[in-house]
């Protein structure tokens, strides 16, 4: 009977529709919310503070004080240079990035602190240099007429101006935890709020979707009718839980964990790692999505098998201190200990969990870098007992490639190649190239063929190198060399744009080569020394006295969109033999603006070996090098003159045996017919 | 005609091994060497084959060893002969000119005369040096499949392999020129005859002399 009852229960629950089953799986106990001074929300109508409601339970301190998706690196004192001077930190908020290009610099006023929240604070959980500054002071308190700096100021109208910002009228934006913890946070809600400049609003727009609040004659409003007589917001409203992987995409990419239906997810700085690798976590069969893919009816594979398999992000990526996942780093693990100790008490972790989370050691992942490793490897879940039957010499295989070398074997998306923002688009932005696409890879009837991730030797944490897969994303820019640092956007589109928009008569003159009148998206490059000039001169008169171009090489690594066994690279040849991957050249760029070859750079974890070439039509090549990435490829010719003496040496046997074998069947038979001839006579 | 035992049943199981052995080893290694231009077996299957081969080539080899140095048969291999560079001389100038005049071969070819002096140099130079530098350079190149750290010291397989792939040409090269000059018995065919069922014709009256009957 009681299995009976089992039996129904289970049934009943699979029966159930996913809305259900969300608010059963509800087991978060009410929430009050509060206000930053600590009063109810409801009462006061402030805006609720995240710190204070969450905080009632958790040790929000602690959890905004040390998470690195907070503070984006802005706390790390020690981190690997980038090779670029300007760069004042490894993080988002300081490090250029080929896709946002603008980053705060904390020495010289750019980009106020408030511009940056206001333009990419949408990527940022909040809380950190958000809330404070360096030395501990809230923004709130800071001097708002004191002379100008990037964390009390904003950019004026005109470029090259300022102006105060109002961070009392503004607010901060702490760490937001319904972002992550909210089965369906409201984003474009927040975002408005944070391009408005209303910080203290951010996080209250975010439980839009749950009906607790609306806004009503812009101002936030709190549905009292959905809260119970306490104050208090039942589970069932506000069903906070563990983060799914469509949390981690709000920031991170394209992740389509819903029901299994056709979508179109394009490339999209608002999914960086779908812009910078194409990798999109969704466990749909890539012939059943809605991609224009080449050949999406034979691909029956899912376009992430764990994601198929119903792992989400923090399985892999979870909370360092989760007793449920709890592995000590295997950079700070005692080598004399079997099982890692100091694992928490559920309450404790509830208390006090840990948001730092396991991270891998991909190359872009500048931040934390001492956490490198402390995520789940695929080694750390499969066997390599038992499988790879069939692939010769494996351990070595596995010694010198990762898994993702087979695994990932090609990606059926769109992903960035070129940036190019020594000029600007119409539009004022970079100027972008995709590889894996021909097309505008934001048209859905765009066919997407997909490409090969390059294979560049890896430094792995262990002191060894490993061939893993990546993305190379080639990026140039304008370098003001008196300030040191990129043209700032405002003085590059004043420098190119008139003022109703249109390119400058003298930029359009030093591009147009078809003498049209107009500018057209392929005459935007600059391919000669004249249009070089031409906008450094126009540069002179936005202020930059000496500009020169920089370019650089981002790689980006792919460790998602990984394949099922049955999908995996099997073909030895594609990398042992004379038509090697090894021996194919990579495109990098269309063209090379300015004749600037471009550098890697020194903060990845990966290193080319290989040669930056130019083709005849003059786009930019990586030649891989497998000799000196120290590698051997069997079937992948490095020595061809041990060939050349060994083909000589056969061939001059041969010859000897020919001549040798023929005189004497000659001779034979031109002695037998002497016999022949003289029996006759 | 009288037969005379020329190789024993071991000799013979021996020397087959080793040539079907090398040909499934040349072969192999030959579609892992350039898979892009040769494709029989697959890949991986060949690489499996070819570890396989060389395995078997390696017993047989240290068998044969064993078999040689005990049955007193390996000093045929060593060159003691006092007239030994007059005989290789001789051999020589048979193969370049007498050949093809019909001269009788300088050496009488019997059981206890198997190998000619060229073929003493040569055997020596493939069993002391170029057989060795296969099995090291292919067991190196296994093991460091197995366990990649043992070839750190010498740069991996960067070494190895161009080692192992030249002696494999002269390998290759020496089947040939082997398989040319078995044609220089007494018929095209003698020789291979002589070495699938081990006896010769009795040209030489070695029976007479007292030596192992063979079949008549």
């Amino acid at each position: 009977m009681k299995l009976l009852r089992a039996f129904s229960g289970c049934l009943g629950l699979m029966l159930l529709p996913a809305p259900a089953l969300a608010s059963v799986s509800a087991l978060h106990p009410p929430v009050e919310l509060i206000d930053i001074d600590g009063g109810a929300a409801l009462t006061t109508g402030r805006p609720v503070s995240t710190m204070r409601t969450c905080g009632a339970c958790h040790d929000t301190g602690y959890i905004a004080g040390h998470s690195y998706h907070v503070w984006l690196g802005t706390n790390e004192e020690k981190f690997t240079p980038s090779g670029r001077g300007f760069d004042h930190g490894p993080g988002l908020l300081e490090r250029f990035d080929p896709l946002t290009y603008e980053r705060f610099d904390p020495e010289q006023f750019d980009l106020g602190l408030a511009d940056w929240l206001r333009r990419f604070g949408t990527h940022h959980v909040g809380g950190g240099f958000a809330v404070q500054s360096a030395d501990g002071r809230s923004l709130m308190e800071l001097p708002s007429n004191a002379s100008t700096s990037p964390l009390t100021h904003v950019r004026g109208v005109e470029p090259g101006t300022s102006e105060p910002w109002d961070w009392q009228s503004s607010g901060v934006v702490e760490m937001n935890c319904f972002l992550c913890h909210l089965p369906d946070p409201a984003v474009d809600e927040r975002s408005a709020e944070l391009r408005a400049g209303r910080f203290a609003w951010a996080a209250t727009a975010t439980l839009a979707e749950t009906g607790l609040v609306t806004r009503e004659a812009g101002q936030w409003q709190y549905a009292a009718d959905h809260f119970d007589a306490d104050g208090k917001v039942p589970a069932t409203l506000l069903p906070l839980r563990k983060p799914a992987s469509h949390n981690c995409g709000i920031c991170h990419g394209a992740v389509q964990d819903g029901p299994d239906e056709p979508f179109f997810l394009p490339p999209s700085v608002d999914r960086p790692m779908t812009e910078t690798t194409g990798e999109i976590i969704a466990g749909t069969r890539i012939r059943r999505s809605g991609m224009n893919v080449a050949g999406k009816e034979e691909l029956s594979r899912p376009w992430d098998v764990h994601a198929e398999r119903l792992l989400v992000c923090s399985d892999c990526h979870g909370s360092l201190n989760n007793p449920a996942f709890f592995a000590e780093s295997r950079q700070t693990q005692p080598t004399h200990l079997k099982h890692p100790t100091g694992r928490l008490a559920i309450g404790e972790f509830l208390k006090t969990p840990s948001h730092d989370f396991g991270k891998g050691h991909s190359s872009q992942a500048t931040v934390a870098r001492d956490l490198d490793g402390s995520g789940r490897d695929c080694v750390d879940c499969h066997r390599l007992e038992g499988t790879h039957t069939w692939l010769p010499s494996v351990e070595r295989h596995m010694s010198s490639m990762r898994c993702e070398a087979c695994h990932v074997p090609r990606l059926y998306a769109a992903a960035r190649r070129q940036t190019d923002w020594t000029l600007l688009s119409p539009e004022r932005e970079a100027l972008v190239n995709y590889r894996g696409v021909k097309g505008d890879p934001h048209d859905p009837r765009t066919l997407v063929a997909g490409y090969q991730p390059v294979l560049l030797q890896r430094n792995e944490l262990d002191g060894s190198t490993r061939l893993a897969p990546q993305n190379l994303v080639t990026t140039w820019y304008w370098l003001d060399r008196q300030r040191g640092r990129p043209v700032p956007l405002p003085q590059l589109q004043q420098a190119l744009f008139a003022a109703d928009g249109s390119y400058r008569r003298s930029i359009v003159q030093a591009l147009d080569e078809n003498h049209d009148g107009s500018v057209t998206i392929e005459e935007l490059r600059l391919d000669s020394d004249a249009k070089v000039a031409a906008i450094q001169q126009a540069l002179q008169s936005a202020g930059v006295a000496d500009a020169e171009i920089r370019g650089e090489i981002q790689p980006y690594g792919v460790h998602h969109d990984v394949a099922p066994g049955v999908a995996a690279l099997r073909d030895c040849r594609v990398c042992h033999g004379g038509d090697s991957r090894f021996s194919r050249s990579t495109v990098l760029a269309d063209y090379v603006p300015g004749g600037v070859m471009p550098v890697m750079v020194q903060d990845a974890t990966v290193r080319l070996a290989g040669d930056l070439l130019l083709s005849d039509d003059g786009r930019l090549l990586y030649q891989p090098n497998a000799t000196r990435a120290g590698i051997y490829l069997l079937g992948y010719e490095s020595f061809p003159w041990v060939d050349v003496i060994g083909r000589w040496s056969l061939i001059l046997v041969v010859i000897g045996v020919l001549i040798h074998g023929g005189t004497r069947v000659f001779l034979a038979s031109f002695a037998d017919s002497k016999k022949e001839t003289e029996v006759r006579s | 005609m009288k037969q005379i035992l020329m190789y024993t049943a071991n000799e013979r199981l021996w020397h087959w091994i080793q040539a079907i052995t090398i040909g499934v080893l040349l072969l192999t290694g030959a579609e892992v060497h350039a898979p892009q231009a040769l494709h029989v077996f697959g890949f991986s299957t060949a690489v499996l084959i070819h570890n396989a081969a060389g395995a078997l080539l390696l017993l047989n080899a240290i068998l044969g060893f064993f078999y040689f140095m005990t049955s007193g048969f390996i000093r045929q291999y060593i060159p003691a002969e006092k007239e030994f560079m007059s005989l290789a001389f001789a051999q020589a100038k048979y193969y370049l000119s007498g050949i093809f005049r019909g001269e009788p071969h300088p050496m009488k070819h019997g059981p206890d005369n198997k190998l000619n002096p060229l073929q003493k140099i040569t055997y020596l130079a493939i069993l002391n040096v170029l057989l060795p530098v296969q099995i090291v350079t292919g067991v190196a190149m296994w093991a460091g499949g197995r366990w990649p750290q043992l070839l750190e010291p010498i740069g991996g397989l960067t070494y190895l392999v161009p080692i192992h792939a030249m002696a494999a040409w002269f390998f290759l090269s020496f089947t040939v020129m082997h398989i040319y000059l078995t044609t220089t018995g007494d018929t095209p065919l003698a020789n291979i005859r002589a070495m699938i069922v081990g006896t010769i014709p009795d040209h030489d009256g070695h029976l007479e002399e007292g030596q192992d009957g063979g079949k008549a």
